[in-house]
């Protein structure tokens, strides 16, 4: 049943904090602009290392660039939309997947063992223009998925491992839903079943007993417009059912979708706005950033997400979390203004702790440049 | 010129022989190098017997002659840097005209070592410019080396021969100066290590030159001053951190601002503020800054409240607008503009929202001038609150509604605009006048076309008929964004002779939306206006396109001259060394439309052929034969009611030659292709029937030819064509 209702005086608020807020330190890595970054140990010497596009950067400075691979340039974007770093071919070293719109090819490259050489690109399915890929458990093995927003097709890429566990460097592939899935997409628990489901900007697709042998079922409940990848599974104002949070990728807002149960027993979702007046929001990720134990939200702008041409493209750039407190999210603003001056968030994100100080800091990288905000706690 | 050394120029020679290496150092205990003082004195005593050209240069610099000192002034820089020994002496001189060459000639060598690649060089000049300083120089030659030493004086140099003048009173202010011009880290360590030491008005001094150095290594000096007894120097000494932009700096500034006394306050919050804006300007604590500029709007009084309002300004969004609006109100005047003049700086929708939000709870003055903070901002959300004061029974509000509508560029000020152009007062009228434009080309910037083309429109109707940049304007503007309501508009335009050109591009468009709009007896109407109104080639051929488009069956002959009904005979045989081009294979310049002819082994006949093509091409490749290396010969005849001097426009591929009533009028012989109207061949028609016959080349690939005839001035001919 598709019913959602705009839920009247919803109000978003800035932190006015009791506490203050925490406080970052913001670095500007290298001069490059994809727009995809990760946080992993690249050459195993115990340091995270940064990694965005065709390069990364050397823990713990972050001022020694490497070149990982030419990467096409398409107009001011870059067809590298992820880095993700999985351990493809079982050598012990994390290799990144990654694939973009204009080349339409899901590839990993092979890490060179943490050696200062190019990596080498290896594809692993043509698939369509690939708006950006995320990684989840599908089956609950354990081990994250490879599943890419491209083609309008929901399609898993499961690595295939040896007995040992590790890597053989072929992926096996899994069709979920051929056509019909626009843009924007996630994964987590909708109904409670403990299997996740997939989130579609039409619906939500059931996840079945056996995921890649059973049909999976399409629940056309909502309509979340060209929304962001990811969208968050997650039971906002904890009343045991999750609930979503999207936002508008190419438009503005930043929105919860509460589930409720009807009268009828029939699943319903209401939607409460977050952020109406800010657009672009392109990634989301959940975290605890401040260290309280509760997962914060933390998403930006995507800047230049269709080169000026969306909703809000002239508006300031900015980098934010919003604690989220029983439905309610207060926003605190890591970075705002001009690109010039401020950052967002790209098209992928990272949360992580790169530092070892205990908190986890978050690498933005985006058309405006790659930043590494370093948390400094309060 | 040896001969007429004085004494003090066998003084400088003598300094040569005396100093042989030049200025020298010796490395101290830390290794630097550490000037050592020179014997000017006795070098003096001697006179050696010196005849180099740089010698000599120096003589002339510290002579009588001013020709030759000016001569030696712009020569000596260019002598190797062994002459600065010898110039250092004159900078000491008597006669203002010689220390002050020497000095110029110090400083050209200054500037010259201080490259890349001359470090060696550098630290001599340094050394030997840094005697200047020497305890027993006179007052005014430390002042003149203290103007030298920053230009030359590298990272690792010893300056202590000038960290002593911060002991003295009268020259410790000079000396200040060039350590903060020269910004080494030795230059910092000596202000750093005198710091303690200084009066209050001193140490704020050098904590002011420590704000401009922003070097990391005086923070913890400056720091520490943070709790001087004096409340002027903790508040210079908090501007000379707030540069670091260090948020956990924020305390003491708070502290520093919380001590401060009345006369010392407005210092001690310039430098919170600044260090708040360094905050900002560093990233990620954007919400500290923002925080912390709204406790100084909360707590703060008068020319506070206007820093942390200009901060906001600089950096704040939706969440700012409240807070500022609530301190503007009954504020000062100096406050109240600040909080406006944030407002309209501060970028974002949600800003435009919140300010939309706020309007109706803030006093009429602040609403007024919110109305143009909205107008300025250019969204959407604005318009109701722009739409409402435009419409207002206060005058001022009507004209601040209406400048808004003008240069928010928004669609819903059409009307409004509209409405007071027509029954606004003089004032109201000039300025919705210029609104409807500003609107205009905003959305026509914007890509909304529609709405763009309302706009002119609107300017357009309601432009007075005297006003012709408006009109002008507003047509040219009809024809970039053309609409169907536009028709009446265009046709009036196209009566004004000053409007002509823009009219004619405007009626081609507005013919094409009201085609596409479903109007086609309308766009037919505006095209032939156009075609009363003689244009040229180019809007004539458009024409044709729109109304073939529209419907109607064009009349090419009529638009634009273009020769549509030829008869056409072939294929004949070039031959060898081309000899076909002359054989009369139809008897030309005579034509038999009845005749036939043989063509290798067939026999041909002049068959009829008409073109629908828009150029009146006729492809000869399919209307007479596929081959190459051919002629054919194309014929007719057109009528005109009286002697008419014309030109034929002729497109031709590969080429050909004319007759006109049995005159041969051109001749080319070249291969090409065909490019419509490209051979331009005056000619004289005869009242009544004129028959053209054109015998045509066919080298490779394309065969085909169009003509049309027009008078000389480019307007079509009016004739008839024959038919069969």
């Amino acid at each position: 049943m598709l019913i959602h209702l705009l839920a009247i005086g919803a109000a978003m608020a800035v932190a006015q904090a009791t506490e203050p807020p925490l406080r970052f330190e913001r670095l500007r890595i290298g001069d490059v602009t994809f727009e995809a970054a990760a946080a992993f140990d690249v050459n195993n010497d115990g340091r995270l290392d940064i990694v965005s596009g065709g390069c990364w950067f050397e823990g713990p400075e972050f001022s020694r660039k490497h070149k990982i691979a030419d990467v096409m340039r398409v107009e001011d974007y870059y067809d590298d939309f992820s880095c993700y770093p999985m351990d493809v071919n079982g050598d012990g070293y994390q290799d990144i997947i990654t694939g973009g719109w204009w080349g339409g090819t899901l590839r990993w490259r092979e890490n060179p063992r943490g050696r200062p050489i190019e990596w080498v690109s290896h594809d692993i399915d043509k698939c369509g223009n690939i708006e950006t890929t995320r990684f989840w458990d599908v089956d609950g093995d354990g081990q994250a998925e490879v599943v890419p927003n491209a083609g309008g097709n929901i399609v898993v890429y499961r690595l295939i491992r040896g007995p040992d566990g590790k890597g053989t460097g072929r992926f096996e592939k899994h069709v979920i839903k051929e056509g019909g899935c626009g843009h924007g997409f996630g994964f987590g628990d909708v109904n409670g079943d403990g299997r996740g489901d997939f989130i579609i900007p039409n619906g939500w697709i059931e996840a079945p007993n056996q995921p890649y042998r059973q049909a999976w079922t399409l629940h056309e409940e909502f309509n979340l417009g060209t929304t962001s990848c990811p969208v968050l599974v997650y039971d906002v104002n904890k009343d045991g059912r999750a609930d979503l949070i999207e936002g508008q990728a190419h438009g503005y807002g930043l929105n919860w979708w509460e589930q409720k149960t009807g009268a009828d027993g029939k699943r319903t979702w209401i939607k409460h706005p977050i952020d109406p007046d800010r657009s672009q929001y392109h990634d989301l990720v959940l975290a605890d950033i401040d260290n309280d134990g509760q997962v914060e939200l933390i998403t930006g702008k995507r800047y230049r997400a269709h080169l000026g041409r969306d909703p809000g493209a002239m508006d300031p750039v900015g980098t934010y979390y919003f604690e989220i407190d029983g439905g309610r999210f207060r926003r605190v603003t890591l970075d705002y203004g001009p690109a010039s001056k401020a950052s967002g968030v790209g098209i992928y994100l990272w949360v992580a702790d790169v530092d070892g100080n205990g908190w986890k800091d978050i690498v933005a990288p985006g058309k405006e440049g790659l930043y590494l905000f370093r948390n400094l706690g309060r | 010129m040896i001969n007429r050394l004085s004494r003090l120029t066998c003084v400088a020679a003598i300094s040569t022989v005396t100093l042989a290496g030049g200025c020298s150092g010796v490395a101290g205990p830390s290794g630097v190098v550490v000037p050592q003082k020179s014997s000017v004195e006795q070098a003096f005593a001697a006179l050696p017997a010196m005849a180099s050209q740089s010698d000599a240069l120096i003589a002339q610099l510290a002579g009588d002659d001013e020709k030759a000192r000016s001569e030696a002034r712009q020569l000596l820089p260019r002598e190797g840097i062994e002459v600065v020994p010898k110039l250092v002496p004159l900078v000491g001189h008597e006669k203002a005209a010689v220390w002050s060459a020497a000095f110029n000639v110090l400083a050209d060598f200054a500037n010259q070592v201080s490259i890349p690649g001359r470090e060696a060089d550098r630290v001599r000049v340094a050394a030997c410019i840094m005697t200047l300083v020497a305890p027993d120089r006179p007052e005014e030659v430390k002042i003149r080396g203290l103007r030298l030493l920053p230009l030359v004086v590298p990272e690792g140099f010893d300056v202590g021969p000038m960290a002593a003048l911060l002991y003295d009173a009268s020259l410790q202010e000079k000396a200040r100066a060039a350590f903060e011009e020269m910004g080494t880290p030795e230059a910092s360590t000596a202000l750093r290590d005198y710091l303690p030491k200084a009066k209050p008005d001193f140490q704020m001094a050098i904590l002011n030159s420590f704000a401009r150095l922003q070097r990391m290594a005086n923070v913890q000096a400056a720091l520490a001053m943070t709790k001087s007894e004096n409340a002027a120097v903790r508040a210079a000494a908090l501007r000379a951190i707030a540069w670091t932009g260090d948020p956990s700096l924020l305390n003491v500034a708070r502290a520093v601002v919380a001590v401060a006394d009345a006369s010392t306050h407005a210092e001690a919050m310039d430098g919170m503020l600044r260090l708040v804006g360094a905050i900002a300007d560093r990233g990620g604590n954007w919400q500290l800054a923002v925080n912390t500029y709204l406790d100084i709007l909360k707590t703060g009084q008068g020319m506070d409240r206007d820093g942390a309002i200009a901060g906001l300004g600089q950096i704040g969004d939706g969440t700012c607008v409240r807070p500022i609006l609530d301190a503007i109100q009954d504020a000062e005047p100096h406050t109240w503009r600040a909080g406006i003049g944030a407002l309209t700086s501060m970028q974002g929708v949600d800003v435009t929202r919140a300010i939309v939000e706020s309007y109706p709870r803030v006093p009429r003055n602040t609403q007024l001038a919110l109305v143009s903070v909205l107008g300025d901002k250019r969204h959407a959300p604005a318009a109701p609150i722009l739409t409402q004061a435009a419409q207002s029974e206060d005058p001022a509000f009507r004209m601040a509604g209406l400048k808004a509508l003008a240069a928010a560029g928004l669609p819903e000020g059409i009307d409004l605009l509209t409405t007071a152009v027509r029954a606004g007062s003089d004032e109201e009228k000039a300025v919705a006048r210029q609104g409807l434009l500003a609107v205009a080309d905003s959305l026509r910037a914007a890509g909304r076309k529609n709405e763009a083309g309302t706009a002119y429109l609107a300017s357009f109707d309601n432009a007075a008929a005297t006003d012709h940049d408006t009109r002008q304007r507003a047509i040219e503007g009809i024809a970039a964004c053309p609409i169907a309501d536009a028709a009446e508009a265009v046709k009036a335009a196209a009566t004004d002779k000053d409007l002509r050109p823009s009219a004619m591009s405007a009626l081609l468009s507005v013919g094409s939306a009201l085609t596409a709009a479903g109007k086609k007896d309308a766009a037919l109407e505006l095209y032939q206006t156009l075609t009363q109104m003689s244009p040229p080639l180019e809007i004539m051929r458009e024409v044709a396109k729109g109304m073939a488009a529209a419907g109607a069956k064009v009349d090419l002959q009529g638009l634009l001259g273009t020769i549509t009904n030829w008869w056409v005979v072939g294929p004949f045989e070039l031959g060898e060394e081309n000899k076909g081009w002359n054989m009369r294979y139809v008897d030309e310049p005579n034509v038999n439309l009845s005749g036939r002819y043989m063509s290798g082994k067939r026999r041909v006949q002049w068959k009829a052929v008409v073109s629908e093509d828009p150029n009146g091409k006729i492809d000869l490749r399919k209307t007479v034969a596929d081959g190459e290396q051919c002629i054919a010969y194309a014929y007719t005849e057109i009528t005109v009611e009286k002697p008419t001097d014309a030109v034929l426009l002729v497109g031709v591929d590969d080429s050909e030659k004319i007759w006109v009533n049995d005159e041969q009028v051109f001749e080319l012989w070249q291969a090409r292709a065909m490019v419509v109207d490209n051979d331009r061949v005056p000619v004289k028609l005869k009242a009544g029937t004129n028959r053209i016959l054109m015998k045509i080349w066919q080298n490779t690939m394309g065969w085909e030819f169009c003509m049309r005839i027009t008078r000389p001035d480019g307007s079509p001919v009016s004739f008839a064509q024959k038919t069969e």
